[in-house]
């Protein structure tokens, strides 16, 4: 059985079993199939630059290689911020009490969700309900596996039970009059072209 | 600068801009005081595959691997690739030299395949001839908040001065009444949010805020509501 989520608020600790949910587990989803001429599926493959090599998946590994081409493995790299700064590590938070704190739901509506957890609650104390029923939500570290940066989470209460939303805090700025919108040539397009279907439109 | 074509309660449309706020990883991985590079490189060629290997040597093919020790094809493992284009292969393993028939399968909560069907194109909606519309339907803050999952987050701003008043008074109208508004796309602006051809349909909310003169008008997307997926099935 997986490691629980604990959460401590205000000296209590709640406990939950967790599992991910996406759309697909609740809408479902679609996907685009290529069909050769007999309507037999086609298998989708890369052709390398120099057109020697077609590539199908599983050929092909990833790594990190220095100046001199030498692969460097993985249990050598390390975690480096923007000032060259080596960074320690976050252990991995399941299973280990974290300090939660109440926060505005602006912080939540501030989060650019990554991943989404339902919850089974094992023990919730009667503080951490209030809290929740109270309209705010509760802020806590998170980390599925130890690396060099801890997510936040944020639990929150619904009409269907106890969720955890998981990812990163995105910083909106506050707009001036004065302020000039200045051209961007950055490609904001994004790959949103996941697979879909959704009963929720 | 991307832009969004608006309509406000009063039905008055407005071009504004949008940006896609994005977190930036605070950490890149690498050796002290050392240049890394990250690249792709072949590690197997076909022969190499699973399905060949089986074919080969039967399901357990490690073991025969680790007493025969064959060599590694040295032409060709751990070439890098720089670049790819992406080709289709038939059932057969024929290159194909035209573009393969596209059919879309849907598939239900539960994995089963629910129906196969022509795909459809389906154009953006967000900078179109028709505004993206304020429909009026306003939820408080709180409860949109936990029924919703925000996948992305847009901020709207003002391009000119009317721009400025513009959003302004949806923040401020927003915050004071402390809700967040549903706005959709089409005639009657009912549809779904689509920021590019083909791309994913969402949901949004405008969220304001204000402080003194300045303002944050943020449009949540959503493609998911926060339920739980066994309870559906059981419903």
């Amino acid at each position: 059985m997986a490691k629980l989520i604990h959460i401590i608020y205000k000296g209590e600790e709640a406990q939950f079993g967790h599992k991910k949910i996406d759309r697909s587990k609740l809408y479902g989803s679609r996907k685009r199939i290529p069909l050769d001429q007999l309507g037999e599926n086609c298998l989708r493959c890369a052709l390398s630059d120099d057109g020697l090599t077609i590539i199908k998946s599983g050929m092909t590994s990833q790594g990190y290689f220095d100046s001199d081409m030498n692969w460097i493995p993985n249990k050598e790299l390390v975690g480096i911020d923007s000032n060259g700064n080596i960074l320690d590590k976050f252990p991995a938070t399941l299973g280990i009490s974290q300090e939660a704190s109440l926060c505005e739901l602006e912080m939540l509506l501030d989060l650019a969700v990554d991943s989404i957890y339902q919850l089974d609650p094992e023990e919730v104390p009667q503080s951490i309900k209030t809290a929740l029923e109270s309209g705010k939500t509760l802020n806590f570290p998170f980390n599925y596996r130890e690396d060099y940066h801890a997510e936040s989470a944020y639990l929150i209460l619904n009409e269907e039970g106890y969720f955890a939303l998981i990812g990163n805090p995105i910083k909106p700025e506050w707009m001036e009059l004065e302020q000039v919108i200045e051209e961007s040539f950055e490609n904001e397009v994004e790959d949103d072209n996941d697979d879909l279907d959704f009963e929720m439109f | 600068m991307r832009k969004l074509h608006l309509m406000n309660k009063e039905n008055r449309d407005a071009t504004i801009a949008i940006t896609s706020l994005k977190y930036k990883k605070p950490f890149e991985m690498g050796l002290p005081n050392k240049e890394v590079d990250f690249k792709r490189y072949l590690s197997a060629t076909e022969e190499n595959l699973h399905k060949n290997l089986s074919i080969m040597h039967g399901a357990n093919y490690a073991s025969e691997l680790i007493e025969s020790d064959p060599e590694i094809d040295i032409e060709s493992i751990g070439k890098f690739i720089l670049g790819s284009d992406i080709v289709y292969l038939s059932n057969k393993g024929e290159l194909l030299y035209a573009p393969p028939k596209t059919v879309e399968v849907i598939i239900a909560p539960d994995g089963t395949e629910k129906e196969r069907r022509d795909p459809e194109n389906i154009p953006g909606n967000v900078d179109d001839e028709l505004p993206v519309r304020w429909t009026g339907k306003k939820m408080p803050k709180s409860k949109v908040a936990v029924q919703f999952a925000f996948k992305r987050t847009i901020q709207l701003k003002h391009v000119d001065g009317l721009t400025y008043d513009y959003l302004f008074d949806m923040a401020k109208e927003l915050e004071d009444e402390d809700v967040m508004v549903l706005v959709g796309a089409g005639p009657k602006g009912k549809e779904p949010l689509i920021f590019q051809a083909n791309g994913m349909p969402y949901r949004g909310f405008l969220e304001g805020r204000i402080d003194g003169k300045k303002y944050k008008l943020l449009l949540h997307l959503s493609n998911m509501e926060l339920k739980r997926p066994d309870l559906e099935i059981t419903k």
